[in-house]
């Protein structure tokens, strides 16, 4: 049975330190420089823009200022995300050519990768289906959304899963452009979309969840998760990414 | 001619949205931005195609040769969106212009 890397390493308070590890590991694993990994994260109050998104026409400002929310650009495309600490981010890098996923269908990534996050969901009790493009959805409203890309020599997703979020402030911080919200014929993000802790009328913490995935994953595809740690090498690439990109407003915010 | 600002937020079919922000001269593009939640990969291959924009005549026939050159050219692939859309986003800018 093949074994992946578990790493559960995070900067709670560091969005930036954050999404440069994020960067940092697929880069890694494409080099040969690291196994194949998963990672669980989480993030305090932060929307993370897809990387085609502006920022002035995503983001309300003035609601950021009020709620303490920072603003992160992700290396992925997609929508924004608001992140806190009841949201669980997880991420799943595999070196290009692995057998499990195509390494040039982006939509087939999404939908082999997410079937460890609904496995695991569904463990938990949660009644979770992909809904394409990259959404995990309970009964039409999402719990999950994912993006990914194939670069660096490796094919990556990773989602973020509505644990426990403050689902109010995730409304105030988004401007959500009519236009989708007329498509979906629903007033608001928050009618939209659901938590675990919602689904399941209990409280739930994003641990339990993250032990679900875990299970999730190692039955979906059939490995073991180990857990470990960044390599020097990681760790250095991400100091750097934390430098020269995801601390500086001209990537985060200047689209 | 100081060049007009188009804007357009466009729902693509396949369910992304395109946020296009152009400037026009003479009926031609000036300047391009697009954004939105789509996903392109490359993902660096978008400041080209907004590049190859500039100075491209704001007319159907033209703005598809050059985005399906753009997406020949650099083997791009989206996802939520199709090369077309990236013309319609474009297109409802300067009809939403012509019917301000």
């Amino acid at each position: 049975m093949e074994t992946w890397r578990l790493v559960d390493v995070e900067y709670r308070d560091d969005p930036y330190r954050n999404m440069s590890v994020e960067e940092a590991i697929p880069r890694a694993v494409g080099e040969g420089e690291a196994p194949n990994t998963v990672r669980f994260w989480h993030n305090s109050n932060t929307i993370v823009l897809g990387c085609f998104q502006s920022a002035p026409l995503e983001v309300n400002f003035d609601a950021c200022k009020e709620t303490g929310t920072t603003v992160v650009r992700r290396f992925t495309g997609g929508g924004a995300v608001y992140h806190d600490a009841g949201n669980l981010n997880y991420a799943i890098s595999l070196k290009r050519g692995h057998p499990l996923v195509p390494d040039t269908d982006l939509q087939l990534v999404f939908r082999r990768l997410s079937e460890g996050a609904v496995e695991g969901l569904r463990g938990l009790g949660v009644n979770a289906d992909f809904q394409p493009i990259n959404d995990i959805q309970v009964d039409g409203k999402k719990v999950s959304g994912a993006a990914g890309s194939i670069r660096w020599g490796t094919v990556f997703h990773h989602g973020c899963i509505l644990v426990a979020s403050d689902l109010a402030i995730l409304g105030r911080v988004l401007n959500v452009p009519q236009v989708k919200l007329a498509d979906r014929h629903v007033a608001s993000v928050q009618k939209r979309v659901t938590t675990v802790r919602d689904e399941l009328g209990k409280d739930v913490t994003t641990k339990d969840v993250r032990d679900g995935i875990v299970r999730g994953i190692e039955l979906s595809y059939n490995v073991r998760l180990e857990e470990g740690s960044l390599t020097k090498r990681e760790l250095s690439t991400a100091k750097e990414l934390y430098d020269t990109k995801y601390s500086k407003s001209a990537w985060n915010l200047e689209k | 001619m100081t060049p007009g600002s188009l804007s357009a937020d466009y729902k693509a079919p396949g369910g992304k949205l395109l946020r296009v922000r152009l400037r026009e001269a003479d009926g031609r593009i000036a300047s391009a931005k697009i954004s939105g939640d789509f996903f392109l990969i490359p993902e660096d291959s978008l400041p080209k195609l907004e590049m190859m924009l500039e100075d491209v005549p704001l007319r159907e026939k033209e703005l598809k040769l050059l985005v399906d050159r753009f997406f020949r050219g650099t083997g791009a692939q989206g996802l939520g969106v199709v090369p077309d859309d990236f013309v319609k986003a474009i297109l409802a800018a300067k009809s939403l212009e012509a019917g301000s």
